[in-house]
C-alpha cells in the first residue's frame, strides 16, 4: 500500500499537479456535460496532447478528465433532460423530474456525492481484489456478450416505458435495426446501404443521441406560451443524513457498477441501467420512479462511476479495456511505455496501487469541481427557453457534426430528431432507442459469432452465465402477461 | 521606364520563377502534421508518435501526430490526399491501407504513396496452456482429421494477421473455421476464455500473455526462429515449407507522403528518417509493442508494399471481402503462373 499513499502525497503536495488536476476534472466534467462530446473523445484528445508530459502526470490529467466526464454527463441530463453521456440516460429519468419540482439543486448535489462514493467504491475494488476479479472478464465467450446487451436494452426499455412495457422495447428494437445499418462487423458484408458510401460507415450513436433527445425538447418548447421556468431555491448541499441513508442503494449500485464494468467492452452506459433496474425492483416506492425518484439517480449516477474502477480491473491485469474510454486508456498507457497485462505487477510494481492513488485524488477533486461547475451549468434554468432552445439547436447542430466531422451526421441528426418528436407523442420513450444503438452491434455480432463458434444454440443453454441470462430475460417478457402473473399468484396460494 | 522594358522585366521575372520553382531549401518553414489513419495507442499511433518525437530535431520544426479513424483508415487517406502534396501533411498507416482500394474504400495504391516504415511485430501463432496442442503439428493434425472443426481468431477480417492465416489455407491446404472478432484483443480474450482454439496475432499483443505463461506460443510466421520470453518458437516454415514463397508478409507501421510530392521534399525526410530511427524514442517503441525495427524507405518500402499489395488484394478478392476487383487497379495475381 506504500505506492498508494505516496502517490497520494506526491499529488497533493505539489500543487502544480493539483491545479492540473482541477484543470483536467473541470475540462472532463464539461466535456460530460455537452451532448455530443464524449468521456471516450476527451480521452483521446488529451492523449496525444500529454505525450511529452511525464507518465504520472499524464495519467492524473486523463483519469481526472475520465472521472469528470463521467459525471459530468448527469448534470445536463438533470437541468435539461439531455444527457451528455449515453451513461447519463438513466439519470435523466428521475434527475429531469427532481428539476422541474424545483429540486435540481438537491439533484445535483446527491449525484455529485453518489458518483464520488462510485469512484471510490469501484477504486477499492480495483485496489483489493482485482487479480481474482479480472477472472469474470473471462466468463463472458460471444453467448453471454449478446445476452447481456439484449438484457440491456430490455431493462432501459422497461424502466422507461412510463406507458406500455412494450414501447419502451419497440423503441430499443428500433435502435437495434438501425445500428445494423453499414459495413457488418464479422463479414464486411454491406447492410441497408443501397449503394450508399454514407451509409457504409453507419448511423454513429452520438448524432443519434442527441437528435433523439434534443430535437423534440426544441420543437416542444416553441409551442408554449408561456415558458416554464424552474425554481432552483434548493440547496446543491444535501445533507449528509440523506446521503447515509442511501448508503444500502449505494453499495448494491456500487456493486452491480464494478461489476458490469470489469465485462470487456461493456462499461457505463450498462453499469448505470442495471444499477437503476435494481433499485427499482428493491425499491419499497416503486411507483415515485420515473417522477423524481432520489433513489434512482442515485442508482445510475453510483453505477456508472463504479465502473470506472471496474473498467480498470481487466485493463491493468489482462491488458484487456472494460470499456470504450478505457480501451482509449489503454493507447495512453501503452504510449507512455507501460504494459498492463496479467504481469502487470512484476514488471511494473506499484503500477496498480499508482493507478489507485490518482482515481483517490481525482474523486475528491471532482467532490470539489462538481460545485464549481454546477453552480455555472445550473444557470441555464434561469435563461427562458425561447433563448437557451436554439442555443440547444446549435449546440446540438454541432455535436453531431464534431463527432466525425461529416455533415450527413446532421442529417442523421434532425431526421431521427423529427421521428422521435412524434414517436414521443405517442408515448415511446427515447433512452431505450440510444442503447439499442449503442448495444445493437454487440447483441448482433456475438449472437450470430455464438452460431459461428458451436454451430447451435446449446451452448445458450449449457453455459451457466448465458443460462442465468436466458433464463432473467425471459422471465422478464413473460411478466408482462397478465396471464402469465396470474398464473403465478394461484401458484404461490395453492 | 518605358512600357516595353517593363514588359520584358515582368516576363522575365515571372519566367524566374517558374524555372527556379519554389525554394526548396527553405523546406520545411512550419509545423508538419501526421494524420493517423487509426486511433490512438494503436501501434500505428505509437510508432509515429516515437518517430515525430524523434524526426523533430533532424527537420527544425514540430512534428504534430493527429488521430482520424473513420471508413478502415481511407477519411485519413481521402484527407491527406485531398490536402496540398506539399510535405507538410504525412499519412500515418500501415500494411492495414493496402486493402482499401479493393474494398472500395479509396482509389490510391502503393503507386501513389512513398512509404517510411518505421517497424512491425511479428505474427504468433498461440494457444490456451491448457490447450492439447503442444506443437503446431498437432494443430495440423487436428485440422487434417477434422477440417473446418478447429476455430482460429485473427483479430479484424482482412488484417494482416488474417492474410496470413490465408495463406496458410492456400498454400498448405488447411481449412479451420474463422471466427472474426472486433479486433487483436477480443481475439485474445476469446482464446482465454475457451471459445475458440487457436488465436493468430501480433507478438506486440500477446507479448503480457507469453510472458506471463497464459498463452503458449506455437509457431511464428517468419523462415526462422524467434526468441522470446526465454522461449524459443519455431518457424511456421517448418511445418509448412510451402509458405516460404509468400514471405516476407509483415505487418508494418510507419507513414507514406504522396508519391509526387516534390522529390527534393522527399529526400530532405528521407535523410531526417534515417538518423531519427537511431533516436531513443524509436527504440522505447519498439521494445513495448514488442516491434521490429525496419526503417525501410524509398524502393525498398515500395517493393515490400507493392508485392504484399498483390497478396492482400487477390486474397481479399478470393475471400469475397474486396467489393473492387484488383485487376482495376492492374494489380497482378500472385498466385497465376
Amino acid at each position: 500500500m506504500e505506492y498508494f499513499f505516496s502517490t497520494i502525497l506526491s499529488i497533493v503536495t505539489n500543487p502544480v499537479t493539483l491545479a492540473i488536476m482541477f484543470l483536467a476534472n473541470i475540462l472532463g466534467i464539461i466535456i460530460g456535460a455537452l451532448p455530443g462530446l464524449t468521456a471516450t473523445m476527451g480521452i483521446a484528445l488529451l492523449t496525444g496532447l500529454t505525450y511529452g508530459l511525464p507518465t504520472e502526470v499524464a495519467l492524473v490529467v486523463l483519469m481526472s478528465l475520465y472521472i469528470g466526464a463521467i459525471y459530468g454527463g448527469s448534470i445536463t441530463a438533470i437541468l435539461l433532460n439531455i444527457p451528455g453521456t449515453g451513461s447519463a440516460a438513466a439519470t435523466a429519468l428521475d434527475g429531469y423530474p427532481l428539476a422541474t419540482q424545483g429540486r435540481a439543486g438537491f439533484a445535483i448535489g446527491i449525484t455529485r456525492m453518489a458518483s464520488f462514493f462510485g469512484t471510490l467504491f469501484g477504486l477499492v475494488m480495483l485496489m483489493t481484489i482485482a487479480p481474482q476479479l479480472a477472472r469474470i472478464a473471462l466468463l463472458f465467450t460471444s453467448a453471454e456478450f449478446a445476452l447481456l446487451g439484449l438484457f440491456g436494452v430490455l431493462i432501459s426499455g422497461f424502466v422507461a416505458g412510463e406507458d406500455l412495457k412494450v414501447k419502451g422495447w419497440v423503441s430499443g428494437f428500433l435502435g437495434m435495426l438501425l445500428s445494423t445499418i453499414g459495413i457488418d462487423e464479422l463479414h464486411g458484408f454491406m447492410r441497408f446501404t443501397f449503394g450508399s458510401p454514407l451509409l457504409m460507415i453507419g448511423i454513429s450513436f452520438v448524432p443519434a443521441m442527441i437528435g433523439v433527445i434534443s430535437i423534440p425538447q426544441v420543437l416542444d418548447s416553441m409551442k408554449l406560451t408561456l415558458p416554464p421556468r424552474l425554481k432552483t431555491t434548493d440547496s446543491m448541499f444535501p445533507k449528509w443524513s440523506q446521503f447515509l441513508r442511501q448508503l444500502p442503494n449505494s453499495l448494491r449500485s456500487g456493486i452491480i457498477g464494478t461489476g458490469v464494468g470489469i465485462i470487456p467492452g461493456v462499461g457505463e452506459d450498462i453499469g448505470s441501467w442495471m444499477s437503476y433496474f435494481a433499485a427499482r425492483g428493491m425499491s419499497k416506492k416503486k411507483e415515485t420512479f420515473g417522477k423524481g425518484s432520489v433513489d434512482g439517480v442515485v442508482a445510475a449516477e453510483t453505477g456508472n462511476n463504479a465502473a470506472i474502477g471496474g473498467a480498470l480491473v481487466p485493463l491493468l491485469t489482462l491488458s484487456i479495456p472494460g470499456s470504450p474510454p478505457a480501451a482509449v486508456l489503454l493507447g495512453a498507457l501503452l504510449l507512455h511505455g507501460v504494459r498492463p497485462g496479467p504481469m502487470i505487477l512484476f514488471e511494473f510494481p506499484g503500477f496498480v496501487q499508482e493507478m489507485g492513488g490518482i482515481m483517490f485524488v481525482a474523486s475528491m477533486v471532482l467532490f470539489i469541481c462538481g460545485i464549481f461547475v454546477a453552480r455555472f451549468f445550473i444557470k441555464v434554468l434561469d435563461t427562458p427557453p425561447r433563448i437557451l432552445m436554439p442555443i440547444i439547436a446549435v449546440l446540438s447542430v454541432m455535436g453531431a457534426y464534431a463527432i466525425n466531422l461529416r455533415i450527413f451526421d446532421v442529417y442523421v441528426m434532425i431526421l431521427l430528431g423529427l421521428m422521435f418528436f412524434l414517436l414521443l407523442k405517442m408515448h415511446y420513450p427515447v433512452a431505450p432507442f440510444v442503447l439499442g444503438i449503442i448495444l445493437g452491434p454487440m447483441i448482433d455480432a456475438n449472437l450470430r459469432r455464438t452460431f459461428m463458434v458451436h454451430r447451435s444454440f446449446v451452448p445458450i443453454l449449457t453455459r451457466p452465465v448465458s443460462l442465468v441470462l436466458l433464463v432473467t430475460i425471459v422471465l422478464l417478457v413473460l411478466f408482462q402477461f397478465e396471464a402469465f402473473r396470474r398464473l403465478l399468484r394461484q401458484r404461490s396460494k395453492a | 521606364m518605358s512600357k516595353r522594358l517593363s514588359i520584358v522585366l515582368a516576363v522575365a521575372v515571372l519566367l524566374a520563377v517558374f524555372v527556379s520553382g519554389p525554394a526548396f531549401a527553405d523546406w520545411p518553414t512550419r509545423p508538419i502534421n501526421i494524420i493517423v489513419y487509426s486511433s490512438a495507442g494503436g501501434s500505428t499511433d505509437l510508432s509515429n508518435r516515437a518517430i515525430a518525437e524523434a524526426i523533430k530535431p533532424y527537420l527544425g520544426v514540430d512534428v504534430v501526430v493527429s488521430n482520424m479513424p473513420g471508413a478502415m483508415g481511407a477519411t485519413a487517406t481521402a484527407y491527406v490526399w485531398e490536402a496540398p502534396h506539399d510535405g507538410y501533411l504525412w499519412y500515418g498507416t500501415s500494411e492495414g491501407f493496402l486493402g482499401l482500394a479493393c474494398q472500395g474504400m479509396h482509389h490510391t495504391t502503393v503507386d501513389d504513396w512513398e512509404f517510411f516504415m518505421i517497424g512491425g511485430t511479428p505474427g504468433v501463432v498461440s494457444v490456451r496452456p491448457d490447450s492439447p496442442y503442444e506443437t503446431f503439428q498437432d494443430v495440423l493434425d487436428d485440422v487434417a482429421a477434422r477440417p473446418g472443426d478447429v476455430t482460429i481468431a485473427t483479430s479484424i477480417p482482412g488484417c494482416i494477421w488474417h492474410i496470413q492465416y490465408l495463406t496458410l489455407e492456400r498454400y498448405g491446404g488447411y481449412e479451420l473455421a474463422y471466427i472474426p472478432y472486433a479486433g487483436s484483443h477480443p481475439s485474445i480474450v476469446a482464446a482465454l476464455a475457451g471459445e475458440i482454439d487457436v488465436v493468430w496475432t501480433g507478438v506486440g499483443e500477446q507479448s503480457e500473455f507469453l510472458r506471463a505463461g497464459e498463452l503458449r506460443p506455437l509457431a511464428m510466421y517468419d523462415t526462422v526462429p524467434h526468441k522470446f520470453a526465454g522461449v524459443t518458437i519455431p518457424p511456421i516454415t517448418d511445418y509448412v515449407p510451402e509458405l516460404e514463397q509468400v514471405m516476407p508478409l509483415i505487418q508494418f507501421v510507419g507513414f507514406a507522403l504522396p508519391a509526387d510530392t516534390p522529390p527534393e521534399i522527399l529526400d530532405t525526410i528521407a535523410e531526417a528518417f534515417e538518423q531519427a530511427m537511431q533516436e531513443e524514442p524509436v527504440e522505447q517503441f519498439a521494445d513495448t509493442v514488442a516491434s521490429n525495427l525496419y526503417g525501410y524507405m524509398g524502393d525498398e518500402a515500395k517493393e515490400l508494399a507493392y508485392n504484399q499489395q498483390e497478396i492482400f488484394a487477390w486474397l481479399l478478392w478470393e475471400q469475397g471481402i474486396g467489393t473492387v476487383s484488383p485487376e482495376e487497379f492492374g494489380i497482378a495475381n500472385p498466385f497465376e503462373d
